[in-house]
């Protein structure tokens, strides 16, 4: 027997299939924008390899082999098709697949991101909370001019005082580069903390920022009062009841933080020489290795806009009245 | 109301005010003075540390430090300024438009600028620099087309809301065309949130100039820039760590400055906002 569909339930879907396509084609339209600016405009890249002084039959051989004198349209269409299998082309520097050279550089700047994430949410939030709690009092001015501070620093001078105090002065940290996972977790999660905690830092005076606001807003809201009049005291109705509903917006905002983190991490990475997918793409500008720097570029801006969809459909099935927007 | 009860009432607003106004008047008088030639070479006086003849210490090359950051205050000021107005013109202009006309046309635009805003200033200036090479035309191109999106947002948001105030009802029986009123009385009306959130994205640009510089994709020697003098400094860290200290310290009292203006402009245009933060 069939029975109808849940009306509420075809919202939902029919939610998250127009996200979805505006996600497909966003990601195309990124892809495009990359494809035509950097493959079209900088003109040959058969004569940016070869010099001014190649003979015309060479260059026109390798332009071959690149596949340069197929129509642009054509060329598009066999990159993407490549990069959804995970076939990204050639570098045009090293000749290796640049599959290759972009998988080892991920395997450090996803741990890293994670680590920083979570001390972000280590920090701030505690922070946030006491600081709405104690609204007004000391504890709430401190998180002030602490997350004010935080904001003004930026993350590479932080970067540079933390290898000073802890590597320099203190020798507990090397004061930079990776010695690889093959050397054992342990050392490997050494060599992050540092870049971890000074990408953490600003990120974590924009989150304590918002979890304060939120956890203001949610203290005045009647069931926090209800239970404070249930007998609890101000500190259990703040950790039971008030900080989880004031975690909506504080999720949103992490979302679309995560965006700014792994643009942080590509100048991090070169503050503390870790051979990450920033430094990859870093060193593919300085040798005009376009290839890369496209596919990287379009790698990036794909993360971001999987997480900020991930983010929109957690917002809608936390939120049903989100949906219609 | 008295100076003093100003201060304690308006406490970010004068610290931002006096920080910004402090590096405003660095700069200028760099421009006609400073205590030595930022990039004059003296070996004899290599890596110092800060002294009573040079406050903030030398370089490797015995430049002064002092001189060098006073020129710096400049350059950030400059291209963190035209970057954001380049922006904030464009954008605000988007948003209007978008906000006037609805529709498609709003959409499209609206939808644009997700678009644009998903995209970090670091990672656009990467693609210019792959471009165009590397300079301070890329650093205030990937600023100005970062902060486009910001201001189509906030102006279309606001204008929208503007719009539908009688006052702009009254103006359209009169006969007045779109474009004027949008000059004229929307424009006028959204200026103060506009002008907040400039000062917050100059904070926002200073981080970035100094980033891309500390990257070598920013300003190229001889021009002196902070995060460049940042990224030096990281060389001799271990003979002369205070070379990597008072770079960052301006760029942070730069940054902190221009936030603390924007959140003091922002409360003095809307009391009620104070309570709400």
């Amino acid at each position: 027997m069939v029975t109808a569909p849940n009306p509420r339930d075809l919202t939902l879907l029919t939610f998250l299939l127009r996200r979805f396509v505006t996600l497909v084609l966003t990601l195309l339209l990124t892809a495009a924008v990359a494809f035509f600016l950097l493959e079209v405009i900088p003109g040959d890249s058969a004569l940016d390899i070869l010099g001014t002084e190649a003979r015309e039959d060479t260059l026109a051989a390798l332009r071959h082999q690149m596949g340069l004198d197929r129509p642009v349209w054509e060329r598009f269409v066999t990159w993407i098709s490549g990069f959804v299998t995970g076939d990204l082309g050639v570098s045009l520097r090293y000749n290796v697949p640049v599959s290759e050279l972009l998988w080892k550089p991920m395997l450090i700047t996803l741990p890293l991101g994670l680590m920083a994430i979570a001390l972000t949410v280590l920090i701030a939030l505690p922070l946030g909370a006491m600081a709405a709690r104690y609204r007004g009092r000391a504890p709430d001015v401190l998180v002030t001019v602490l997350t004010q501070l935080g904001l003004a620093i930026p993350n590479f001078w932080f970067a540079v005082l933390l290898i000073l105090i802890f590597s320099i002065n203190l020798g507990w940290f090397a004061s930079g580069g990776f010695p690889g996972w093959e050397a054992g977790v342990l050392p490997a999660l050494k060599a992050l903390i540092l870049p971890a905690i000074s990408l953490a830092l600003p990120q974590a005076a924009i989150i304590a920022r918002v979890t304060r606001s939120s956890v203001l807003e949610v203290l005045d809201a009647d069931y926090v009062r209800t239970a404070r009049a249930k007998g609890l005291t101000a500190n259990a109705a703040l950790w039971g009841h008030a900080l989880r509903n004031a975690m909506v917006p504080v999720v949103t905002v992490m979302g679309t933080q995560f965006t700014f983190m792994l643009a942080g991490s590509i100048i991090v990475e070169n503050v503390f020489y870790l051979p990450g997918l920033g430094r990859v793409v870093f060193q593919a500008i300085i040798q005009r290795d376009l290839v890369v720097i496209r596919n990287v570029v379009v790698l990036i801006a794909a993360l971001i806009m999987i997480m900020n969809f991930l983010v929109d459909i957690s917002y809608a099935l936390l939120n049903p009245r989100l949906r219609r927007g | 109301m008295t100076p003093m009860r100003f201060i304690r009432r308006n406490p970010s607003l004068v610290i931002g005010a006096v920080l910004v106004a402090l590096i405003i008047v660095m700069a200028l008088v760099a421009t006609v003075w400073t205590p030595y030639v930022p990039t004059r070479m003296a070996m004899q006086a290599r890596l110092q540390a800060p002294s009573a003849a040079h406050w903030m210490g030398t370089d490797q090359f015995g430049r002064d430090i002092l001189s060098q950051v006073m020129i710096g205050a400049g350059n950030a000021l400059q291209i963190a300024v035209l970057a954001v107005l380049i922006g904030a013109s464009i954008g605000t202009a988007i948003g209007l438009v978008a906000a006037a006309i609805g529709g498609w046309t709003e959409e499209l635009l609206m939808r644009l600028c997700d678009f644009a805003y998903a995209f970090p200033a670091v990672l656009l200036a990467i693609v210019i620099a792959a471009l165009v090479g590397v300079g301070a035309t890329t650093t205030i191109l990937a600023i100005a087309i970062f902060t486009i999106p910001v201001f189509g947002r906030l102006a279309r948001g606001a204008a929208l809301e503007v719009m539908g105030r009688s006052f702009i009802m009254a103006a359209r029986l009169n006969g007045r065309g779109l474009p004027l009123i949008l000059l004229r009385h929307v424009l006028p009306n959204i200026a103060g949130l506009l002008i907040v959130q400039v000062s917050t994205q100059i904070a926002l640009a200073i981080i970035v100039e100094a980033g891309l510089s500390y990257l070598g994709i920013g300003l190229q020697p001889p021009a002196i820039s902070w995060g460049k003098m940042l990224a030096d400094a990281q060389t001799q860290m271990s003979n002369m760590p205070t070379l990597a200290i008072f770079p960052g310290l301006m760029i942070a009292l730069a940054v902190l400055g221009f936030n603390l203006l924007g959140d003091g402009l922002r409360d003095l245009l809307d009391p009620r906002l104070r309570r709400a933060r």
